[in-house]
């Protein structure tokens, strides 16, 4: 059964719509790629995954079982987790309060909170940070924890909006790592949105290109690199940017 | 310093105070009491949850009729009276709170003075329950339980004031220092962040403004048996405007912020008032200079010498920028 199915998702603002007629399926453990140029609807489709804004139309399966009109806050204690694409964490918390104030909601039964928020650090190397508030840390340091406070507690499904976008090649190789252990370790399903396609060659093995509101490309990041609409559409002619 | 330390010290000079003032000095202690206490009520929703109600008088003005109405049909002891009338409050509190938590920002606060003004407006319309303009006067404050009458001397209810003020205040520090505090303190930095980590934010902040409402009708319950009268004005706009200003000259999010802000009112309006009439011309252009030159408040002042400075960051890596990535 897959974890997450995407039906003829569309959303309109008034006469403009963000994304059109979107498919989408992704299996248990799968690492998944959306990718696409500013403003071709990437975000919103995370919205509307993730629950923040109802689709205009089309539905969403989540092993499934039909979440389309679920709220946020139930699709996050399901297992449906997000990171933003503007890291904000919770100023006045330390980086070990910002996972704990996740942890305590999504906890499953049995599970000890201290235990859940140590090994959460542990896993994103945040140990030495954890008494630290988030205006100390580095850029690099305040996504690891952004990832660490979406995977606290219950965490089937991470999404992932332009996490890597802003680090240098050695933090974003650093932190790819870290995901893929989290997918290894927690058995965690991974949608991965950018918008650069060079970072992602290394962590997924299909991805969809979005322009215009639309799927234009899906495959494996070799087959995308290669293919003549994706070139023509989302990066003109500048092939070198791909690989 | 400690802040347990702190506590005990201010709470028993604010016991030795009315020891070593006038007498008459002692009404505008309980009433800058009681205008802390209802302050502070309005801080768990302005400094902890961002929600600027502009119809906080809503809250006093509940307790207080509450509190008049039950008392002027049964003869309870005053204590009984007061957490009756907290109750009452609590109860219409939750409709409210229901119905202006659908909304946030501006639409909120114009929910909260509508409810207010509402209020106002029917005490005008049930005249013959609430006594119209001239409001509920004569209002007793018998004594009980258990013979206890210490409170009716202005020195004794002074003293039960101080006690619901600084057990109020214990209370909400217990409060916003929990788990549920926490929840508050992720949605007043980012609500939509909030409810990705799974918080039903709008149960927080109905449970949020219902508290509010409870502590501000505590204090309105006490006000009514202090005066021995409620009157509409309770209710009334430039009340919810005066305790806004309370609460940002204090230093909102602090919660003994907004009580200095609500005391240093009464005093201040007390002493500019007996020198001319123009004092709120005067005290306007304070307000105005707190929120321009010191939007931290007096308890921000205060302890802004104590308070350490945030380490700058360990890498020059501090900034998003998008793309940089590849």
């Amino acid at each position: 059964m897959p974890l997450l199915e995407c039906r003829g998702l569309t959303r309109r603002f008034g006469a403009l719509v963000a994304v059109d007629g979107f498919d989408l399926t992704v299996e248990p453990g799968e690492i998944r790629a959306v990718i696409g140029p500013n403003g071709a609807g990437k975000s919103t489709l995370f919205e509307i995954v993730s629950g923040n804004l109802a689709p205009s139309a089309g539905h969403i399966s989540y092993f499934g079982a039909d979440c389309t009109a679920m709220r946020a806050h139930l699709r996050r204690r399901a297992g449906m987790c997000r990171t933003f694409q503007k890291v904000r964490l919770f100023g006045s918390m330390t980086v070990a309060e910002n996972i704990q104030v996740a942890a305590s909601q999504c906890l499953p039964p049995g599970r000890d909170l201290r235990d859940e928020v140590a090994e959460i650090l542990a896993q994103l190397r945040l140990d030495a940070q954890a008494a630290r508030r988030p205006a100390e840390l580095t850029l690099a340091d305040r996504k690891r924890v952004e990832i660490g406070r979406a995977i606290a507690g219950k965490c089937r499904l991470l999404m992932l909006d332009e996490s890597l976008s802003g680090l240098t090649h050695e933090e974003a190789e650093h932190l790819i790592a870290e995901i893929l252990t989290l997918n290894r370790t927690r058995g965690i399903t991974v949608i991965v949105v950018e918008h650069v396609l060079s970072v992602l060659a290394a962590m997924v093995k299909r991805l969809v290109v979005l322009h215009n509101a639309t799927v234009v490309a899906d495959g494996t990041p070799t087959e995308i690199a290669h293919d003549p609409v994706v070139i023509e559409a989302y990066l003109g002619t500048k092939q070198s940017a791909l690989r | 310093m400690n802040w347990r330390l702190g506590f005990v010290v201010t709470a028993a000079a604010c016991a030795v105070l009315p020891l070593v003032v006038p007498q008459h000095s002692l009404t505008i202690l309980v009433e800058a009491l009681i205008l802390g206490l209802f302050a502070m009520s309005l801080d768990l929703l302005v400094g902890y949850c961002r929600l600027y109600s502009f119809g906080h008088a809503a809250a006093y003005g509940l307790g207080a009729y509450s509190y008049a109405l039950i008392l002027t049909y049964v003869p309870l002891p005053l204590p009984v009276g007061i957490l009756l009338a907290v109750a009452v409050t609590i109860l219409i509190a939750i409709p409210i709170a229901w119905i202006c938590t659908r909304s946030t920002g501006v639409s909120f606060a114009m929910l909260t003075l509508a409810f207010a003004q509402l209020g106002y407006a029917m005490l005008f319309r049930f005249r013959d329950v609430t006594g119209g303009s001239d409001g509920l006067v004569g209002i007793p404050r018998h004594p009980g339980p258990l013979g206890i009458d210490w409170f009716q001397s202005k020195l004794g209810y002074y003293y039960l004031v101080l006690v619901c003020l600084l057990g109020s205040y214990l209370l909400c520090r217990a409060i916003v220092r929990s788990p549920f505090g926490a929840v508050l303190a992720g949605i007043r930095e980012n609500e939509p962040k909030t409810i990705a980590l799974g918080y039903n934010t709008r149960a927080y902040k109905i449970t949020t403004v219902v508290l509010a409402y409870g502590f501000g009708g505590l204090a309105g319950a006490l006000y009514a048996a202090f005066a021995g009268f409620a009157s509409p004005e309770l209710f009334f706009w430039l009340t919810s405007g005066r305790v806004l200003i309370m609460v940002i000259v204090g230093g909102a999010g602090t919660l003994i912020g907004p009580i200095l802000g609500g005391v240093s009112f009464v005093f201040l309006e007390h002493q500019l008032s007996q020198v001319t009439d123009l004092w709120p011309l005067i005290f306007g252009t304070i307000f105005m200079a707190f929120v321009m030159f010191a939007p931290q408040g007096i308890w921000g002042i205060l302890t802004s010498r104590f308070r350490s400075k945030p380490a700058a960051p360990n890498s020059d890596s501090g900034k998003e920028a998008p793309g940089a990535a590849t």
